[in-house]
């Protein structure tokens, strides 16, 4: 079983701080980025299996976001970061084809249980492309 | 017409036939065939008679047939016509509102750009460039999903637990239509079993219909959610308390660009997204809306897709 690899996008450095240690103590491997264009950045030079983007960020939006990550790296699985404040923007998130969503503050073993689904996800979706 | 010949002569035929069968019996065994030439020359003659009439009514029943199937073929092709028609007319509709609001603004914007102009016009200006911005993206939004629409998804399968999906998408609609006005009342089967589906494109597809619900309702109403099973399917049921479908709409709400919201709020492509969905999930939708109390979409997908 190889590890599993996600990229964090959220504007607060803060949070990203904190969930990389909590993550990586899981076993996971994390990238982060504080915007939109960076991660998308990011994504080109070191693909990963799941991002988890924060719907609301300054500069290029969550939604703009996934809907580029849609675009360019099709198959690969996004979880939205949504608030109390942008519920809206997640279920935006969901039509336009994210993985699934988590509502802040989540439990680290509930935002856990659902990288796992995503990353099966896009890993079923790249075997089914015969990219693996 | 044809057919309608060929099907009394086989009615015919089964009677006639046994009675014929006993009547040349009957015959030969009353006059030994070798010394009445004539008698047997009758009922030869009969026979083949008999014979060429089978022949020109199986040619009959040949020719009705495949008049049948063209039939068939002209009427599926004037159903494909009359949807791509609506279809048509949705994409203009839907465009053509934006349009105008755009050609309306830039109208204004070139009045107001004839001279230099003053100061307290450039907030004014700013709105129209921001008011055409808006609908630039509400067409691209339309594209957007018309795409989405036509893209042939390819689902893969995952265990999933429909409960919990459900429910996921339930709270983000919970949360955003306010709990004040709209109650959601669950009606969960505990035993449901992990079914292996597709579960990004199955939520996309539940929160569709749930938005359609509270869309329905308006104001105030109640949604009633249940889970359960149904010989290798299982069963997702949203029901609403909304004023229903009527009749004449039952045929064409998962047409793509039907919609009975106002223009601008939705693309009617909703429904539309969720059968081709549940459909490439090997399910179906179904929908009923008795007089009176609203509407149901249940969404059935088999366990083992």
């Amino acid at each position: 079983m190889t590890r599993i690899k996600v990229l964090v996008v959220d504007d607060e450095p803060d949070f990203l701080k904190l969930i990389e240690r909590r993550l990586s103590k899981r076993n996971i491997d994390v990238d982060v980025a504080t915007s939109g264009e960076s991660a998308l950045e990011s994504l080109r030079k070191s693909p990963v299996d799941v991002v988890i983007l924060d719907v609301k960020m300054p500069g290029l939006s969550g939604i703009e976001t996934l809907k580029e990550i849609r675009k360019r790296f099709g198959g690969l699985a996004v979880i939205m970061l949504t608030g109390h404040g942008s519920v809206k923007s997640g279920i935006d998130g969901m039509s336009h084809g994210a993985y699934d969503y988590i509502l802040k503050p989540f439990s680290i073993d509930d935002l856990l249980e659902r990288i796992r689904a995503a990353s099966e996800h896009s890993r079923l979706k790249k075997l089914d492309r015969g990219e693996l | 017409m044809k057919l309608l010949r060929v099907r009394r002569v086989a009615r015919l035929g089964q009677y006639a036939y046994p009675a014929s069968c006993l009547l040349i019996a009957a015959v030969v065994w009353k006059f030994p065939p070798f010394e009445h030439a004539f008698v047997m020359a009758v009922i030869a003659a009969a026979i083949v008679g008999m014979w060429l009439l089978l022949r020109v009514s199986a040619r009959w029943l040949d020719e009705a047939t495949a008049e049948q199937s063209r039939l068939g073929k002209e009427l599926i092709q004037s159903q494909k016509v009359l949807a791509l028609g609506e279809i048509s007319t949705g994409i203009a509709h839907e465009i053509n509102n934006p349009l105008n609001i755009i050609l309306r603004e830039v109208e204004l914007l070139r009045m107001q750009l004839d001279s230099p102009p003053p100061p307290e016009v450039m907030g004014e200006i700013q709105g129209s460039l921001d008011s055409i911005l808006g609908q630039i993206e509400r067409c691209s939004e339309i594209t957007h999903k018309l795409l989405d629409f036509a893209r042939h998804r390819r689902p893969v399968s995952q265990f999933a637990d429909i409960n919990l999906l459900m429910e996921d998408m339930l709270s983000l609609v919970e949360r955003e239509s306010g709990t004040d006005s709209i109650w959601i009342v669950r009606a969960f089967d505990d035993l449901m079993p992990m079914v292996k589906t597709d579960p990004p494109l199955l939520r996309q597809v539940f929160l569709n219909l749930l938005i359609n619900a509270v869309q329905a309702m308006g104001k105030s109403g109640v949604i009633f959610v249940s889970t359960f099973c149904e010989k290798n399917m299982v069963c997702i049921e949203v029901r609403d308390t909304g004023p229903g479908i009527i009749p004449e709409d039952f045929k064409r709400v998962f047409n793509p660009f039907y919609t009975t919201k106002p223009p601008g709020e939705g693309t009617g492509l909703g429904l539309s997204v969720s059968l081709r969905i549940i459909n490439e999930l090997g399910g179906d939708i179904v929908v009923k809306s008795p007089p009176g109390e609203g509407a149901s979409f249940t969404v059935r997908i088999p366990i083992e897709s």
